[in-house]
């Protein structure tokens, strides 16, 4: 028996560390094509500090490449694990915060307030508010959505219910655009085409503490989430405290997404197609490797659809949602054709 | 003998249970005691509350009344973890398990026993092949779940619940949709593990008969309430069988430990001249084709007794290893005459029924058609005649063939045979 010990699936092994190439090599792309090529070691030297800040290349690269590429490599990740806890919830592979109309909700939610505190004549919110806002929003769209899921066992029941409830969400936030001065919202109506760009210093730190903090959580609770996977009456007969880990799962699971589309506004498929791209590369359903797994993969595809979608047709700038709908919902379709199971 | 010796504890415990959902009552005023190392089968008709039960036994259900305590000690005390080391559950829901190896699928199981990130310490390892071997499932280590055959994805469901090594088992309809084979193996594998490990298991089945050859108890449960709970030889008789599943079509015989298809009500008439099991399959045979079955004499011990008894046969008895009588033998007369065919089944002739021979010899007097299933030399030398009315048959099947071929041309059995 002792050569069997060693059965367990070790592909992560070889896969981690090709994802982290091919994140750096995306990052370096983002960070030198644009309207100004900035070469590699330029990029350095700037870092570095070797190049004076004074110049244009290192302003450009410091205020806006950098926030860009580590807001979308962050927002990617974020969304792709968020997307993955969904999943596990509602144990159906199609299934992700926009989807479901969560990040509509959280895009609403942010609505109500900025434009309200811009009609009040308040300059801006404060980052702390939109994240808030979003993550309120967020919740209220997932409790209606877990709410009707309960009663209704179907798959595709939940998607409709989940693009239902995003369509009366989006659906607000233009009667909200309609009714505000036209002036004022035209930052809003670019936030909720969904980008990455205008990212602050102050917001890329506040995604990365608060992010991060909730990424560890879901990472340790791997293995209550695994058991999930089996369904709940076999998750709690094996010892996982179904109540409690429930409502935990779908706080993170909001909060994550709400945290992404307060500062980048809706952002679709990549919180879907991600946990299900490294289902197939990993060849398992072990959270313990997906969870970092969708963080890297969620990097790299983000950062690649964004530089897709600034570059393609420069200097006109294409909405991020617009590429990632591309892969994506390819990766819906075929995975409801292929559905072998029913759930 | 372990058995005897670590009986004496209870494992579960049900005082005065009531179960249901919220304040719907499905059954009412449970009482059992279940020990160490013992089956218990529910037994009862759909949608009557056995799963009910046992999702309240896995506390996947609150109870509505009265208690249950595992290992002496009220089951709502225990913490999830810590019930999860004692209790594991086989259920019935379907589960999405691709990408699952069966290794991987197994090892599951050690969820309550693993550390915080559930990382598989070699100890887990082990005790996960130890599961895999005791359900034969040790080729299905490597292999994907969702390319298994339901059989096979059984026995690693069955797997994980013993690598969570727990000392309880709860099983939902462990069998169903299973072919034989794999229907006979799950139900092996239950029992050997309650026999060797010592493991308790409780499981809804529906198979009477497979429950009373694993069961150390059964519990009837219809209408609203277990009916009765105990011993298999003690509760399951055929009218409790009957009534259980308010089956008017078939007989279950506590002896055989089968449910028998009553007879149809046919017009043909068969007598059979049987015993030592040589008329068993033969009337299931009849029976099934609509014929109506007369059959004698037959001590009360024979299988034939007891499967012609199943089928609703009319029986002339004699009483166990009693020899066969004059009067025993005259009572049979009447159904020879109204009989359309008379079979010997080719029984062995010994001593006690070797009267039985005279009835063939009687049905041949009659003019009644004689199927015997005997050499031909043999029926010749036992029953002293050679009438043309003793059709030979070299087995069963041809007997079968020849029956059968009779019975469907209605009524011209009888003259097609003379001629």
């Amino acid at each position: 028996m002792e050569e069997q010990k060693t059965i367990e699936n070790r592909r992560h092994i070889y896969i981690f560390p090709v994802f982290v190439l091919v994140l750096v090599i995306s990052a370096i792309f983002n960070l030198s094509i644009g309207t100004a090529e900035i070469k590699i070691s330029e990029i350095l030297g700037i870092i570095t500090g070797r190049i004076s800040p004074e110049i244009v290349e290192s302003f450009i690269l410091l205020k806006i490449r950098i926030p860009r590429l580590v807001a979308a490599i962050l927002g990617g990740g974020y969304l792709a694990v968020s997307g993955l806890l969904m999943q596990v919830y509602f144990r159906n592979p199609i299934v992700g915060p926009y989807i479901l109309g969560i990040s509509s909700g959280a895009t609403l939610a942010v609505g109500i307030v900025m434009l309200s505190a811009l009609s009040l004549g308040f300059a801006g919110v404060s980052p702390y508010m939109t994240v808030f806002a979003a993550f309120v929003g967020a919740c209220v769209v997932m409790i209606i959505v877990v709410f009707v899921a309960s009663r209704m066992k179907s798959v595709i029941a939940l998607l409709l219910i989940g693009i239902m409830v995003g369509y009366i969400a989006s659906a607000m936030t233009d009667m909200l655009v309609a009714f505000a001065n036209a002036e004022k919202i035209k930052g809003f109506v670019l936030w909720g085409m969904g980008s990455f760009s205008g990212f602050s210093w102050n917001e890329i730190y506040i995604m990365l503490v608060a992010g991060g903090i909730m990424i560890i959580g879901v990472y340790l609770m791997s293995k209550p989430l695994n058991a999930f996977l089996l369904g709940e009456d076999y998750a709690q007969s094996m010892g996982v405290n179904i109540k409690f880990f429930r409502l935990i799962l779908i706080l993170l699971s909001c909060a994550l997404a709400a945290l992404v589309t307060a500062g980048a506004g809706p952002i679709g498929f990549i919180g879907m197609a991600v946990p299900h791209m490294t289902r197939i590369l990993f060849k398992t359903q072990n959270n313990r490797v997906l969870i970092p797994a969708c963080m890297l993969l969620g990097g790299i595809m983000t950062s690649i659809c964004d530089l897709i979608a600034r570059t393609a047709f420069s200097p006109a700038e294409l909405p991020l949602s617009s590429i990632t709908a591309i892969f994506g919902a390819p990766i819906v379709i075929g995975l409801l054709v292929k559905r072998r199971y029913s759930l | 003998m372990n058995r005897v010796a670590t009986g004496i504890n209870s494992v579960v415990e049900m005082k005065n249970l009531t179960v249901g959902y919220g304040i719907k009552e499905v059954l009412t005023g449970i009482q059992a005691n279940i020990s160490r190392g013992q089956f218990v089968s529910l037994l009862g008709p759909n949608g009557v509350g056995k799963t009910t039960l046992l999702r309240t036994l896995s506390r996947h259900l609150q109870k509505i009344e009265g208690n249950i305590f595992i290992n002496d000690r009220p089951i709502e005390r225990y913490g999830q973890r810590e019930l999860a080391r004692n209790l594991a559950v086989v259920l019935t829901s379907r589960i999405n398990t691709e990408l699952f190896t069966g290794f991987e699928f197994t090892a599951m199981g050690r969820h309550p026993h693993t550390g915080f990130l559930g990382a598989l310490a070699d100890r887990d390892r082990e005790k996960v092949w130890e599961a895999l071997r005791l359900v034969n499932a040790v080729n299905l280590a490597e292999r994907q779940m969702d390319q298994l055959s339901d059989g096979e994805k059984q026995k690693l469901f069955i797997a994980r619940a013993l690598a969570q090594e727990p000392k309880i088992i709860i099983l939902d309809e462990p069998t169903a949709h299973l072919d034989l084979k794999h229907q006979m193996e799950i139900m092996a594998i239950l029992r050997d593990s309650c026999r060797e490990k010592g493991l308790t298991i409780i499981a809804s089945l529906h198979d009477v008969g497979v429950a009373a050859r694993v069961s150390d108890q059964v519990a009837l449960i219809k209408d609203g309430a277990v009916v009765a709970w105990g011993r298999p030889e003690e509760v399951l008789t055929g009218t409790n069988v009957s009534e259980l599943y308010d089956i008017d079509g078939a007989v279950y015989d506590r002896t055989i430990g089968t449910l028998e298809m009553k007879g149809g009500s046919g017009t043909k008439k068969v007598f059979c001249v049987s015993g030592a099991g040589t008329g068993a399959t033969l009337f299931r045979f009849l029976s099934k084709n609509g014929i109506n079955i007369a059959t004698g004499v037959l001590n009360d011990n024979d299988v034939d007794h007891h499967v012609a008894n199943a089928l609703g046969a009319h029986i002339i008895s004699a009483p166990a290893f009693e020899q066969i009588t004059e009067e025993m033998i005259s009572n049979c007369a009447g159904p020879i005459r109204e009989a359309d065919y008379v079979i010997d089944t080719g029984f062995p002739v010994r001593a006690a029924n070797r009267m039985n021979t005279e009835l063939i010899t009687y049905a041949l007097a009659q003019g009644k058609p004689v199927f015997t299933l005997r050499k031909a030399e043999d029926a010749g030398r036992l029953l002293k005649t050679d009438s043309g009315n003793l059709v030979a048959c070299q087995s069963e099947v041809q007997l079968l063939d020849k029956l059968g071929a009779m019975v469907t041309t209605q009524g011209s059995g009888v003259r097609s045979l003379n001629e």
